[in-house]
């Protein structure tokens, strides 16, 4: 374990490094916070410097997203707290409001941190209220001193090594890509000679699942970057959703192939292999695709091999080749080759997707 | 009463916290943070200390990292020693302006840097240092500082005395409860699959509802970590809580199945009959869904399937009297799309039939 951690170290504590520079950046945010409440002598000095540590996030679209919410949760949860304080003055009720607000604010915390910040903001000024006669101009103060903390923050994910969510989005979304591949490839394994146990399955699947949040999580971030253009950020928004149709679609086959009945039938077997092989090299392409635009292997074309395919199970389906097959496995065989083909489908678009993203739509 | 109850859970708290799973840890919360106040008022800690002793127990229940419960207890206590190192030294340093600021900066940068080698240090880290910058903001002797140390450790030994020992959580019923709970979740998918007209709106919806579901599924995956039972291991042996998870992926897969297949063949007009008595037999089948939700949660409601059954037989035999399959290439397709509807409809009754047969404290009843 030390020995991992020294690894890391090792790995990280480099001027090139992202987290290095995400905690140098926050360091250098963080004491100018606390020398600005110092010098302009603000009555609770802590509050300014807090707002700092609480936004700061490794992009520049992740310390907007939060900066955001931060303010927004600060100034309704202030005038909330000043309202209170203007129309309730038994303190007993004030401590009851208390603690309704502290409890709504860590029942709400994981939901939505805007109201995690307002019921916080509004449990402070209601506190300050009982020990001061003052107690609602600290809702004024809190709110000047978070739309301060706020900008020392942005300025300084602007200012130092800014980094740009979506500089990153290439990388994120071939890890992605891969990660869907990876499940892709075991789902094949699982249906064409089996003995791959559903835990194995399952695993890599939650890995694609994680790999689908962060990248999402990307996107948002990216998307509220100033510098992109509106019809980018819609096509970021459409791209995410691509992605979640292939997991969706991935999701699916994997019920598929747990009711495979013994996989596929013999006289469509190859054929089977061939369309299943394709889509593989679909996403080797997809993946390689969204890391190098513009020098990657020939597109392969996945329409014109499945509806090859489709003929030749046509033909066999005329033959009477499946005459004697259980309609269970008949529909079982049948819902693949649909998700089969959707999922080639989705690839395309989003192959399509990125082309869009990197020169318009009208090219 | 029970009926506007009810329906408060549904539209207010359910989108929430399903489950009362937050209420009930916020609650323990106040309750930990209130004993630890009164306790440090009759231990004789002047006024102006006692916030110390608040600021112990509340980073003690708000800072929580760590994905089994010896794990949390671990981050709990490192962030408590943590802090009871560290504050006296800000308190301290503080005095001197030029040293303190260089000091603040390497904190910052520790704080900042450090959950790039370690998982949970991101979440404590931030406790650490907003605690330190209020102890930073009033300088005095380091003794003084000590002695906010001593206050800050019994807060937070009150708070995680109450939290991990007094006021611990029961594992098989958080188990059922979130089971039931995952199930409630995927039956509402449910239903907003087989409702929705394919329109934008009800397509964002969809996504809100799903997302909901699988966030449920998460839940109950973390729950199982937090109680020590690893949720893939054994996945397929069908016993106790893994049994559980595993039918409820397959329940979720399931659902997702027949959502990418609900709209077949919206354009033609052959098939505009069989899609209305396929809605309705999804809207019918939801009814099962909250069967077995109960079923989870209390081990009681029987589930009938024969007539589920039966209208699915009844569809697939329709279908292929329609024999579009071998008309031309178009209708082809829509008759893969409906084919792979009913089979959608087909596989979430054979999941029905599983869950039904599971419970969660053990094997098939």
């Amino acid at each position: 374990m030390t020995k991992g951690i020294l690894h890391r170290f090792r790995k990280e504590f480099r001027l090139d490094s992202a987290p290095f520079r995400h905690a140098v950046r926050a360091a250098i945010a963080i004491t100018v916070a606390v020398v600005a409440s110092n010098f302009l002598d603000l009555r609770h000095a802590v509050w300014l410097p807090i707002s700092v540590i609480v936004i700061m996030r490794p992009s520049v679209g992740g310390t907007l997203r939060l900066g955001w919410r931060r303010l927004w949760g600060t100034v309704l949860g202030a005038l909330l707290g000043i309202l209170i304080l203007f129309f309730v003055n038994s303190n007993h009720v004030l401590i009851g409001l208390i603690v309704l607000s502290f409890f709504l604010m860590i029942l709400i915390r994981v939901y939505s941190y805007t109201a995690f910040s307002c019921f916080l903001t509004a449990s402070v000024i209601l506190l300050l209220g009982v020990v001061f006669v003052d107690g609602w101009q600290f809702g004024l103060e809190r709110i000047l001193d978070t739309v301060l903390g706020i900008g020392i923050g942005v300025a300084a994910s602007f200012g130092v090594w800014p980094n740009m969510a979506r500089k990153n989005l290439r990388t994120k979304m071939s890890v992605l890509i891969h990660a869907q591949a990876v499940h892709f490839e075991m789902l094949t394994k699982s249906y064409l000679e089996g003995g791959v146990s559903e835990s194995e399955l399952v695993a890599t699947r939650i890995e694609a699942a994680q790999e689908l949040d962060t990248c999402a999580e990307a996107f948002r971030e990216a998307c509220a970057e100033p510098g992109l253009r509106a019809w980018q950020r819609d096509n970021l928004t459409r791209l995410i959703r691509v992605f979640t149709r292939m997991h969706s679609l991935l999701m699916t086959m994997s019920t598929i192939i747990r009711r495979g009945y013994g996989g596929p039938l013999s006289p469509i077997a190859d054929g089977m292999k061939n369309v299943l092989q394709m889509t593989q090299q679909h996403y080797d392409w997809l993946e390689e695709y969204s890391l190098n635009s513009d020098n990657c292997m020939i597109h392969p074309d996945f329409e014109v091999g499945v509806n090859d395919f489709m003929r030749a199970v046509g033909d066999a389906r005329i033959r009477g080749d499946f005459e004697d097959v259980p309609i269970e496995r008949r529909n079982n065989i049948s819902a693949f080759i649909w998700n089969i083909r959707s999922l080639g489908g989705e690839i395309n678009r989003a192959g399509r997707r990125l082309c869009e993203l990197r020169y318009g739509r009208n090219e | 009463m029970n009926k506007i109850i009810s329906d408060f859970y549904r539209v207010f708290i359910h989108p929430v916290d399903p489950g009362l799973f937050m209420t009930k840890y916020a609650a323990k919360c106040i309750v930990a943070c209130v004993i630890a106040l009164v306790l440090a008022h009759f231990a004789g800690i002047a006024s102006k200390d006692i916030a110390w002793s608040v600021y112990g127990s509340v980073v003690v229940v708000l800072f929580r990292a760590g994905s089994t419960l010896k794990k949390r207890k671990i981050v709990a206590a490192t962030l408590c020693l943590s802090l009871a190192f560290l504050v006296p030294i800000s308190t301290y340093i503080a005095n001197y302006s030029i040293i303190s600021v260089v000091y603040l900066f390497i904190l910052s940068f520790v704080v900042f840097f450090a959950p790039a080698i370690g998982g949970a240090a991101a979440t404590t880290g931030v406790a650490v240092l907003i605690v330190n910058l209020i102890a930073y903001n009033s300088p005095d002797l380091f003794s003084v500082g000590l002695y906010r140390s001593g206050c800050i450790l019994f807060g937070a030994t009150i708070s995680y005395l109450v939290i991990f020992y007094l006021w611990p959580m029961h594992p098989e019923k958080v188990l059922s409860k979130a089971g039931g709970v995952a199930l409630s979740d995927i039956g509402d998918y449910f239903r907003a699959v087989a409702g929705a007209g394919g329109s934008k709106k009800d397509q964002e919806e969809l996504s809100v509802i799903h997302e909901r579901s699988v966030e449920s599924l998460r839940r109950y995956r973390r729950f199982m970590e937090t109680m020590n039972i690893d949720p893939v291991k054994e996945l397929g042996k069908y016993e106790g809580p893994s049994a559980l998870y595993a039918l409820l992926i397959r329940m979720l897969e399931a659902v997702v199945g027949l959502s990418n297949s609900t709209h077949f063949a919206k354009h033609s007009t052959i098939f505009s009959g069989l899609r209305l008595k396929f809605s309705q037999l999804a809207l019918q089948s939801s009814i099962i869904f909250d069967l077995l939700a109960v079923n989870v949660s209390t081990g009681k409601g029987q589930v009938d399937l024969s007539e589920l059954n039966n209208g699915i037989s009844a569809l697939e035999r329709e279908l292929l009297d329609l024999g579009a399959y071998k008309k031309d290439e178009g209708l082809r397709d829509e008759f893969l799309e409906a084919w792979g509807a009913l089979y959608g409809l087909r596989n979430l009754c054979l999941e029905f039939d599983e869950m039904s047969r599971v419970n969660v404290g053990g094997g098939p009843k």
